[in-house]
């Protein structure tokens, strides 16, 4: 009797302090307001299920924030200006900065610079002067130009990394602009906490391959990225063509052909772009590249 | 005017007594310096995201403080019984109304400041940056932003029947607005017909609250926003912050009071 | 003071506080319910310097009288006057104290600072201002508490808090709505005590009671309502006849109250024969 009225009376003074309340309702908002941002790609099951029906609603929301800040990464790659659902998406289907970084195709149409469309009132039109308005990418060409910008999109990343650790383009991403501002060591090791989570990930396995290539370690890499492609194989060979990830192992290949040219290994580099050559949409391109590599001329970068 | 600054000096103590701002900026600072420690690859000047988890939670926490100290002005005056010794006084109800405006306004933006002071604080170590136009120009119209929604309070506390009712409605309006507002003539354009209509005519009806939202030129360091369209934007938003006190004033004119 | 009748001669002293057939309806928010008539053409006259006792039993009209002449409640007919101004106009404030039923003051105020607050609206210069509190203050006798939050008095200083913004004017006339209700006999000792002293000041007290007691040790003048119906006005003495002793047999008298034909009875009666 006397617990329950002491527990009663807690819960009592708590909730009735009216900005409990407010607090309670941004909260939900805050909810809401995520589902405000476009949600890319929001479930890729690839976590095998627990069986737990509770578990599994959680895992849902944690996949959901995690998005959330996949997305917010990307968001801020461009300093704020982004699409809501509200607005033509097309031209950011894909994140730029994936596409940037080159860990993902880019399936992005439609004009990037003017999503907004012209303004429809005045009210339309006075707004747009208090928020991001002008298409920019952080680094090269952001409001304020400092310098390694690019690095505000990690901590997104890595919140999203915390909430699903089996999302790999949170690891690919951030280790391409980490290493691309100079954070080599940084790149590789969150590389390894991805491949921790993701034994199997034919990407994080690549993209290690390239943080090991640039430390000058050509033989890691060569394992890395011929591990790689085996697991490729295991992975893709059964589904038919229009599933196969041929992006990745278009990259895997070529940068394998490139570090066995490198290496001085001519047999091996044309059989690497012979196995790329089934897998290309365009096939005249890679024939081109065996013909000049057998010619004893230099492989061309794509 | 003295019986005005008499009123508001009432609020402005009572809000200062009260724990409710200084437990929400020790939560601000908390959350925001928790995160500030986080380890993100080594590198102590990313800045951007805890500017964006900081300036979140001073918005919140302005809403909080602007709605929950308006909403129980008024029936806390007359619950207490204190709005008859006031009323005896030669006072008229236009001044309390005023009073209580203003006192709560002021309220506002004296917490804004402490928390735009320790906003400026954790940028300016993390980044060693210091636009101080541009978060003048954030805090300033976060200030006129706190003077609309106070004044929509008032008129809530004086048309519903409870506070709590009063915060809710006026709490999802303001979250409504800041989150849909920019948005609802995409929708009404979407809609057609007769709902279409409608909301197009909500959109050009409410006060554009989420204008004075300008967290995301703040976290990106996009250069400051041309001072006419600030004015504009005052002036706007003084324009519905008075339409709600003339509002608020007719209904509690002809309120009984017991 | 001499003016044991209401009938004011042109040439005597203007009254305070008149009321001319003050009439008071509610309309019932229930349908069916009708109107309730609150005040019926209640006639008053206030003279300067007296002490005027406003008795009735709860549910009067005491409380309605005064919301009318404080401008919170419309009269439905008839009018009031302050200070010969029509109470409509907030200018008719500008002389008086009230201190209102059961009012529960700004709690996180201390009793200076909420004599201060109080003080301003009346734009009482600083330097006269401070000295003006610390009068009230001794006079209400919580000179010492007068640091202390109001949350942490007691009832009866609340109350004499309460007394003390209504002094903070200087008033000419104080309307004080049952000063004495929901004390100890303590506390209600004190709101006498502090009664009599005011009117040792010369100020025009005008309060309305229930306990008839108190009334009698105070009063110069008292007036009875029922029902929203002026029974009787007068001195104390005027009031006794036959072998009454005291206000409250008079009153009893005055308001028919009767033990055998008191409401409670017929309607338990009427419950009986039913
Ligand atoms: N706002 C109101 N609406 C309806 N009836 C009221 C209202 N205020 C007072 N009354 C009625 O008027 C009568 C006089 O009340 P009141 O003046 O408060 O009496 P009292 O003499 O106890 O102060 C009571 O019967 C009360 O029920
Ligand atoms: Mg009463």
């Amino acid at each position: 009797m006397n617990a329950n009225n002491s527990v009663l009376d807690a819960a009592e003074s708590v909730f009735g302090r009216p900005w409990i309340h407010i607090v309670m309702l941004f909260g939900l908002a805050f909810i809401l307001s995520t589902l405000i941002h476009p949600e890319i790609s929001a479930f890729h099951a690839r976590r095998p299920d627990s069986g737990d029906p509770l578990a599994s609603i959680l895992g849902d929301g944690r996949k959901l924030f995690a998005n959330h800040f996949y997305v917010k990464a990307d968001v801020y790659f461009h300093s704020g200006y982004y699409p809501t659902i509200f607005d033509n998406r097309e031209s950011h289907q894909t994140a730029h900065m994936a596409e940037d970084a080159g860990v993902a195709e880019g399936k992005n149409t439609g004009d990037e610079e003017h999503f907004l469309g012209k303004s429809s009132d005045w009210i339309d039109a006075h707004s747009r002067k208090h928020f991001p308005s002008v298409h920019t990418h952080l680094g090269e060409d952001s409001p304020d130009g400092r310098k390694n910008a690019e690095r505000e999109i990690l901590p997104w990343l890595k919140f999203s990394a915390k909430l699903d650790p089996n999302k790999i383009e949170t690891y690919t991403v951030a280790a391409y602009w980490l290493r691309r501002t100079g954070a080599d060591g940084e790149a590789e090791a969150f590389l390894r906490e991805g491949l921790r989570a993701n034994p199997d990930s034919v990407e994080i396995l690549f993209e290690l391959g390239r943080c090991r290539y640039d430390a000058k370690d050509v033989e890691h890499a060569r394992n890395l990225w011929a591990l790689a492609w085996r697991r490729w194989q295991q992975q893709e060979v059964g589904k038919p063509a229009e599933q196969q990830n041929r992006f990745i192992a278009a990259a895997i290949l070529m940068h394998l052909a490139r570090l066995e040219h490198a290496a001085g290994d001519i047999n091996q580099c044309i059989r690497c772009l012979e196995t790329l050559l089934p897998l290309k949409q365009n096939p005249d391109e890679i024939l081109k590249r065996i013909a000049d590599v057998k010619a004893g001329l230099p492989l061309t970068a794509e | 005017m003295h019986i005005i600054l008499a009123v508001a000096g009432v609020v402005i103590l009572e809000m200062i007594r009260r724990k409710d701002v200084y437990v929400l900026l020790f939560l601000t600072a908390l959350i925001t310096l928790l995160l500030g420690s986080v380890n993100l690859f080594g590198d102590p000047n990313i800045a951007r995201y805890l500017k964006e988890v900081c300036l979140t939670l001073i918005w919140i926490s302005s809403v909080v403080i602007a709605i929950a100290t308006a909403a129980r002005q008024i029936p806390a005056e007359k619950e207490s019984r204190t709005i008859f010794p006031l009323l005896a006084k030669p006072v008229t109800r236009a001044q309390v109304m005023l009073g209580k405006f203003f006192g709560c306004w002021t309220a506002c933006v004296l917490s804004l400041a402490l928390f735009y002071a320790f906003f400026c604080l954790v940028s300016g170590t993390k980044e060693h940056y210091w636009p101080i136009t541009n978060y003048f120009q954030a805090f300033w119209l976060h200030a006129v932003f706190c003077a609309v929604v106070v004044a929509m309070t008032l008129m809530g506390s004086v048309l519903l029947a409870a506070p709590s009712s009063t915060i809710t409605i006026v709490g999802v309006v303001v979250l409504g607005i800041l989150l849909l507002g920019r948005h609802l003539n995409k929708v009404a354009a979407k809609t057609g017909g007769l709902a279409g209509d409608l909301l197009s005519a909500i959109y050009f009806a409410i006060p554009h609250l989420e204008w004075y939202d300008v967290r995301d030129l703040i976290i990106h360091n996009w250069p400051a926003i041309n001072w006419t369209v600030i004015a504009t934007d005052t002036l706007y938003g003084a324009a519905f912050a008075g339409l709600f006190l003339v509002a608020a004033w007719a209904r509690f004119r002809r309120m009984a009071l017991n | 003071m001499n003016n044991m009748s209401q009938s004011s001669s042109a040439n005597g002293p203007q009254p305070i506080l008149r009321t001319e057939k003050l009439r008071v309806e509610f309309r019932s928010r229930e349908i069916g319910q009708g109107v309730k008539v609150a005040l019926q053409g209640l006639d008053l006259a206030v003279y300067p310097g007296e002490v005027f006792g406003f008795l009735g039993p709860n549910g009067a009209g005491k409380t309605t009288t005064m919301n009318v002449l404080l401008g919170f409640a419309n009269a439905t007919g008839g009018a009031a006057y302050l200070f010969g101004t029509d109470v409509r106009q907030p200018i008719a404030r500008q002389r008086i104290g009230y201190l209102p039923e059961m009012t529960y003051y700004y709690k996180f105020l201390t009793a200076e600072e909420l004599l201060r607050f109080y003080a301003r609206i009346f734009k009482i210069p600083m330097a006269e201002r401070e000295r003006r509190i610390d009068v009230v203050l001794k006079l209400v006798e919580l000179d010492h508490a007068r640091k202390r939050p109001i949350r942490t008095y007691s009832k009866g200083m609340q109350q004499r808090a309460g007394l003390a913004q209504a002094l903070i004017n200087n008033p000419d006339l104080l309307i004080l709505d049952e000063p004495t209700s929901g004390l100890d006999p303590i506390g209600r000792m004190k709101v006498r005590e502090i009664i009599q002293r005011l009117k040792n000041e010369g100020k025009t007290v005008f309060f309305s009671s229930h306990e008839m007691g108190e009334v009698e040790t105070v009063c110069d003048r008292v007036a009875i309502l029922h029902q929203g119906e002026l029974k009787a006005a007068g001195t104390v003495a005027s009031l006794l006849t036959g072998n009454e002793t005291n206000l409250e047999q008079a009153f009893l008298r005055i308001i028919d109250f009767n033990l055998n034909s008191s409401s409670i009875c017929t309607s338990s009666s009427l419950l009986l024969a039913s």
